[in-house]
């Protein structure tokens, strides 16, 4: 169950009486990719929804994306393999994914998993969207890699996208 | 706060909202909680199948790497290293090897015999690690792998 199934929300103060609103999307992993790709793969896995302003009124959003963790498990040495956190606007990628990047090196041949914990940690962003107006907000990762001799798998756990919005 | 779910391809989104018509997910099909908890079900479950599946194959490729650490250890042996030296480079093939809990501190000590081969090697006659290697002594000690270690021995044969 999602972990802000019972977070009781708190009203949003200075809205100046044209209201908020509140939203978490959240995307429940998926038990594995294998084997993983030893090549470079944009958006590997992710999701997104749809955000439309409910208010009669510009409403100021503030955006976390919340990127999970990964769990690697790989039989031989994995040079410079990375999972990329990626937060998208409309399509536009709007972190700076190298940023939100947790890279593994395993140097010396051998078996072993391998946690991408907190991977990326958390993005914060904002935008004003209008009264009625829409916004497609996307969260996902890029499997990045120089050089991934191994054999192995690599599986995602939940990752969220809380949106918070407030009139103008 | 409502939920919302939403199916899409092998994927089932849950939306929490305030607001719950106000989000939705683009080519996803509205789907019930029970839709959403059955999804939550399957995939612990492929977990769990998938834990199972990767021990299996780890413990089969942990058995393979210990005997190439042996082979490796006996052909160190047989052209003169000494049996620390063979070992820490069969620990290099596989980790475990000796203690099974093989940690990153007995690790560090493969640049020392790296050294140590580069120096017998280069007192040889050889200039440079790398013209026995194909590597650096650095890239050696950082990249090291069965198939440099398998070259460095071919080398040493060749000077015995």
């Amino acid at each position: 169950m999602a972990i802000f199934k019972d977070y009781e929300f708190p009203s949003v103060p200075g809205g100046g009486g044209g209201g908020s609103f509140v939203s978490i999307l959240t995307i429940p992993g998926i038990a594995a990719i294998s084997p993983f790709p030893a090549v470079n793969i944009p958006n590997i896995y992710g999701g997104q929804f749809v955000v439309t302003n409910p208010l009669s009124t510009p409403a100021n959003l503030l955006i976390h994306y919340i990127f999970g963790e990964a769990l690697l498990t790989m039989d031989n040495a994995v040079y410079n393999l990375a999972m990329r956190g990626v937060a998208r606007v409309n399509g536009s990628t709007v972190n700076a994914p190298a940023d939100h990047d947790r890279r593994f090196q395993r140097q010396i041949a051998g078996n072993d998993r391998f946690s991408f914990t907190n991977v990326t940690a958390e993005y914060p962003h904002s935008l004003v969207l209008p009264a009625a107006g829409s916004v497609t907000l996307r969260l996902q990762y890029d499997w990045n890699v120089t050089v991934a001799a191994a054999v192995g798998t690599v599986r995602f756990e939940q990752s969220y996208i809380a949106v918070m919005g407030v009139a103008q | 706060m409502k939920s919302k779910y939403f199916a899409i391809g092998d994927q089932v989104l849950l939306i929490q909202s305030t607001h719950p018509d106000s989000f939705t997910v683009p080519d996803g099909k509205e789907v019930d909680e029970a839709v959403y908890l059955s999804h939550l079900d399957k995939l612990a479950q492929k977990r769990v199948e998938h834990d199972d599946q990767e021990s299996k194959r780890l413990n089969e490729h942990r058995d393979g790497k210990r005997k190439e650490a042996q082979s490796v250890y006996d052909e160190a042996l047989k052209i003169g290293f000494s049996d620390s030296a063979a070992s820490l480079l069969a620990q290099s093939v596989f980790p475990g090897w000796l203690t099974k809990d093989a940690s990153d501190t007995q690790l560090t000590k493969l640049p020392a015999v790296g050294k140590t081969t580069a120096a017998r090697l280069q007192a040889a006659g050889y200039t440079t690690f790398a013209s026995v290697s194909g590597m650096t002594l650095a890239e050696w000690q950082q990249f090291g792998s069965k198939a440099t270690y398998e070259k460095v021995i071919e080398a040493a044969k060749a000077l015995s």
